[in-house]
């Protein structure tokens, strides 16, 4: 089972095993990657800030308790890094996006009335995706986590330090902003 | 949409496919009489539809990556969470203080209070305290396990039992933290009550150059911590009279939240 293997691969870097951490990296270098790419969709910084999860996965690795899963650990360090670089490109916004009222993005503008076309999928997909690097960084950091690295409901609560149910509101706000957007875009193209 | 609000619970639960039958018939009735609400609901599905679709999840990343980070890593893993002796000899000269203040017990919660299992510390090696209270003691042996306080050989006798009682009862103590050390941009605290977590709980300027403090609430027990220093050093607690080895040859200092049932 690939928990156990982890708790049994991060006891032996815990040990001073440098290999095990090797096999760490090739198994969670990809998701870690896809995560910040998805976050910022900007590769530049995407491939410091995986380097740097990993780095500070390694220096902390004895504060990792076997009890949990190796990779929601991961996950949560490279989610901190994100939102602490993110907010050093902000600094100097007086705008906290988070305090975004959902309802302000959705309501908008009026419903597109017309169902989705599967022919056009892949380009809803991208306006989708761009609209995801736009969300506030608490409902950006769940879309990504549940939709594009298909972690659990459960595993992202644990990421992201908050309870199961705020973690499926999250979700959901998350979801209702990205149609108001999705709209905006639309309405924008016509 | 306007007093629709209450439907956002429903439509949440329904997305999530949580939404019990009765639930679901409320929804679609309402659905049924409000054209917004039933725009949302196919907009939110389409949404999920299209995130679930998405055709490039997984972003590959550049193949030097890999073999970049492996040359970054350190030869072995950072010698600071062993030898907290060369730190306190190197924060020595900047005086670095750490004290736990109790302010006296503030409760959450005035139910009344269960025994905490507790036992006085050996006799043979009375325990340091601060000034304000705070009290040193060597933490539970086993790694990962709940800290208990122990009872020294002969003095088991004195050890309370245990009773369950219910309704269990939260006590919180605030404990105040201090840390001196100028050089530090920044500081924070980690422990057994974060799990360990690389960010900490940070420490902010408390006045005084070089001078951090925060403040923690925990319940009654005895806690492993440690300071991370620029988000990188993690360094033990120079000032803590009792440290004891964290088991992977580094230290960890400790601290006793006392509870009003501990002797």
């Amino acid at each position: 089972m690939a928990f156990d293997d982890d708790s049994r691969l991060a006891r032996k870097v815990q040990r001073g095993d440098r290999q095990a951490f090797e096999v760490i990296l090739s198994r969670y270098e990809r998701p870690i990657f896809s995560f910040i790419y998805h976050f910022f969709q900007n590769p530049a910084v995407c491939e410091d800030l995986t380097q740097e999860t990993f780095l500070r996965a390694f220096r902390f690795i004895k504060s990792f308790r076997t009890s949990e899963k190796l990779s929601t650990w991961l996950f949560s360090i490279a989610k901190n890094l994100c939102i602490d670089e993110l907010r050093r490109m902000r600094k100097g916004t007086t705008i906290d996006i988070d305090a975004v009222d959902p309802e302000d993005l959705v309501s908008s503008s009026d419903p597109v009335s017309d169902p989705v076309d599967a022919s056009i999928l892949l380009q809803e997909g991208e306006i989708v995706h761009r609209a995801v690097a736009r969300l506030p960084e608490k409902y950006r950091t769940c879309i990504i986590l549940f939709y594009f690295n298909e972690l659990t409901y459960e595993e992202i609560s644990r990421v992201m330090k908050i309870s199961l149910s705020n973690t499926k509101i999250l979700l959901f706000r998350g979801k209702k902003m990205l149609s108001g957007m999705y709209r905006e875009e639309t309405r924008k193209k016509l | 949409m306007n007093g629709c609000g209450k439907y956002d619970d429903l439509l949440a639960r329904h997305l999530h496919g949580e939404a019990l039958a009765p639930d679901r018939e409320e929804l679609d009735t309402h659905l049924a009489v409000c054209p917004e609400c039933a725009n949302l609901y196919r907009d939110i599905s389409a949404i999920d539809r299209v995130l679930r679709d998405y055709p490039a999840k997984v972003v590959e990343p550049p193949p030097h990556l890999h073999s970049r980070i492996v040359a970054n890593l350190p030869e072995e893993l950072p010698p600071l969470w062993g030898g907290w002796g060369r730190w306190v000899f190197g924060f020595g000269s900047a005086a670095v203080a750490i004290v736990a203040l109790f302010f006296g017990a503030r409760y959450l919660v005035t139910l009344p209070v269960e025994r905490v299992a507790s036992a006085p510390s050996p006799a043979s090696t009375p325990q340091p305290r601060s000034a304000t209270g705070a009290v040193a003691v060597p933490r539970s042996p086993v790694p990962g396990k709940p800290p208990v306080l122990k009872a020294a050989p002969g003095n088991e006798r004195k050890r309370e039992t245990v009773v369950a009682a219910a309704p269990t009862v939260q006590v919180v103590k605030e404990v105040k933290i201090f840390f001196y050390y100028p050089p530090a941009q920044k500081v924070a605290v980690t422990g057994d009550f974060n799990d360990w977590n690389p960010e900490g709980v940070p420490l902010k300027a408390a006045g005084k150059p070089g001078l951090w403090e925060t403040e923690l609430r925990l319940p009654p027990g005895v806690y492993s911590y440690n300071f991370i220093v620029d988000g990188e050093l993690l360094v033990p607690d120079p000032n803590s009279t009792n440290q004891m080895p964290d088991g992977y040859g580094g230290t960890n200092s400790i601290l006793l939240v006392k509870g009003e049932g501990s002797i």
